[in-house]
């Protein structure tokens, strides 16, 4: 009778919920006594390992506990899971996660430029020029033509976007490829793997490129264009037209007091996308006005952000309207600007995230040296790593870009 | 006598009796509702106090369990904004952030306990919060320090180990 008893209300771990009988009631005592001297967190209901998946920030964090045990793998492996939080590209092929500061090796070849990712992959330039975009996760490596990059020497600004699905990126992709000389001449390339048809830019330079709500937007210091794409002579995507849809004020260096200091100022402009609406992202930063010329670069940092949506039923040519909250989200400025859900990533809600992005060669300068998060609400900017990392200077010049890691495991990006 | 609030006793798997106000008990866990709510017809003529068997619950857990329900659901005690502070800023507070953070501040086998319990009971806020601290725990370990301190077995045949380290060795 005890046997059978036993048998019938020794509760396994997956049926919590049984119903003890009286006799049943010293068993389950026993077995709680024998739990707390023997814990198993094996035991954990697979729901509450997805549940507890999901409130890991770390995208690193959430590889090692999915690597745990069989059990906990194969949730790791089914739960959809809210976006992580970014991790920040350094230059000798190896990521950075924040807060924590933790370095990732990726093995990405280190003697390329890193401009910034789209989706899971990574523009790379090689010395030589060519662009190419690589998933370090799985390492394959998509080659753009070497036309795509028309002036490979003296280009300062990369950007890429892409016309397709960023996770399903094939030979067969379209991506559009905005490059921006010394001289602040722009040229925008349409392009496959196979070749490429540039557009040169008629009205001086374009700081960013967008691909939102089936729309190709380009912004200037002061307009805002949209790109038609059409088909060239030989059928191939080209750019057809470009319509300036917004017009603003020009963008001009303006002197500001700051803390009693005074600051040569200026904004610099970033385009972003959430739910089909278009932003612009306005970063006033400016450098002490007495320093010495050779110093003003290193020494340039960020003192707030603007957020402005684009509203064309604004009735007069500035189609911007600025915006006071970014609500639950926080946003990731840089080369490939974004919003993420605050809460669901562990990032902090209505702030901005940001990392210097003006290259100019400074070999020597600190990566991390314009870098915080600003908040929309008071103002302030705090450090956006824990700790600074050190990381081995290398011989060529550039920043940290976000990256923003999503598939959990390599064998299915 | 109307004016008087009304009373319900939880009994744990450890056969220990707790009282607690059944308004405050019934806005907190969505299993004891539904258990009162199954109990009250035969309550309405009757004077009884009910006494509702918990018995995946010891009674350590549940005093703890009902410590957190009566801080968080009882009107009179709640201030601030209840459901908006599990994820504040820093310097973006919530009274009730201190106690939390204390609250969670055990070991592992009682937060273990107080997840399953908020999980049965159906209790969102505290499984929220004991999902988070869970999670906390979690932060920055390497596999082999998360299984010492969990407890947990490498049940992995070797193939599958060099498959799980392959897949992706960045991380480990």
């Amino acid at each position: 009778m005890w046997a059978i008893n036993f048998h019938r209300v020794t509760p396994h771990p997956k049926h919590r919920h049984f119903a003890p009988t009286t006799t049943a009631i010293s068993i389950s005592i026993d077995w709680f006594w024998r739990r707390r001297h023997c814990p198993s967190w094996t035991d954990l209901h697979p729901e509450l390992v997805g549940l507890v998946l999901r409130r890991l920030p770390s995208f690193a964090d959430r590889v090692r506990l999915g690597a745990v045990c069989r059990s906990w793998r194969r949730v790791a492996r089914q739960e959809p899971l809210p976006p992580p939080l970014p991790w920040l590209t350094l230059l000798d092929g190896s990521f950075i996660s924040i807060p924590s500061g933790e370095i990732h090796r990726m093995h990405v070849p280190n003697d390329v430029f890193i401009h910034g990712s789209v989706g899971q992959w990574l523009l790379l330039r090689r010395l030589s020029g060519k662009l190419e975009l690589m998933n370090p996760f799985s390492k394959n490596v998509i080659k753009l033509p070497k036309s795509a990059n028309p002036c490979p020497t003296n280009s300062i600004l990369y950007k890429l976007v892409s016309l397709s699905t960023p996770q399903d990126l094939s030979l067969n992709s379209l991506f559009v490829v905005l490059t921006t000389s010394m001289v602040f001449k722009s040229v925008i390339s349409i392009c496959r793997p196979s070749a490429s048809i540039a557009f040169r830019v008629p009205d001086g330079e374009i700081r960013d490129i967008i691909f939102c709500d089936g729309k190709l937007y380009a912004l200037s210091s002061n307009k805002l264009f949209v790109l038609e794409i059409g088909s060239s002579y030989q059928g191939k995507p080209s750019i057809s037209s470009m319509k300036c849809v917004s017009y603003s004020v020009k963008n001009v260096m303006i002197d500001r007091s700051i803390d009693d200091k005074s600051y040569h100022c200026v904004y610099w402009s970033y385009l972003a996308e959430y739910n089909g609406k278009l932003f612009q992202v306005r970063r006033l930063v400016g450098f002490l006005s007495t320093l010495p010329t050779k110093d003003r670069i290193k020494n340039t940092r960020t003192f707030s952000f603007e957020i402005l949506e684009l509203d064309m039923t604004i009735n007069s040519p500035n189609k911007w309207r600025r915006l006071d909250t970014l609500g639950d989200q926080a946003l990731f400025v840089g080369t490939n600007t974004k919003f993420l859900p605050a809460s669901e990533c562990g990032a902090q809600k209505d702030c901005i995230y940001f990392v210097c992005d003006d290259e100019h060669g400074i070999w020597d300068a600190d990566l991390f040296r314009d870098s915080g998060v600003f908040n929309m609400r008071n103002g302030t900017i705090t450090p956006l790593l824990l700790d600074k990392p050190f990381v081995r200077p290398r011989g060529y010049g550039g920043c940290p870009t976000w990256f923003f890691p999503t598939a959990l495991y390599s064998s299915i990006v | 006598m109307a004016s008087e609030k009304k009373v319900v006793f939880l009994r744990s798997s450890d056969g220990e009796a707790f009282e607690v106000s059944e308004e405050v008990i019934s806005a907190a866990s969505v299993t004891i509702k539904g258990m009162i709510d199954e109990e009250s017809p035969s309550r309405a003529d009757t004077a009884a106090t009910t006494t509702l068997a918990i018995p995946n619950v010891t009674a350590a857990t549940l005093s703890r369990v009902l410590h957190y329900v009566n801080k968080h659901f009882d009107a009179a005690a709640v201030v601030g904004r209840p459901d908006d502070y599990i994820f504040c800023a820093p310097g973006d507070e919530h009274p009730l952030a201190r106690f939390d953070d204390d609250f969670v501040d055990v070991d592992n086998d009682t937060l273990i306990d107080l997840v399953h319990a908020a999980e049965y009971l159906h209790i969102k806020k505290l499984f929220d919060l004991t999902c988070k601290a869970v999670a906390d725990k979690l932060k920055g370990r390497t596999i082999d320090q998360i299984r010492e301190t969990f407890g947990i077995v490498n049940d992995y045949t070797v193939e599958e180990e060099v498959e799980v380290y392959r897949e992706n060795s960045w991380a480990f």
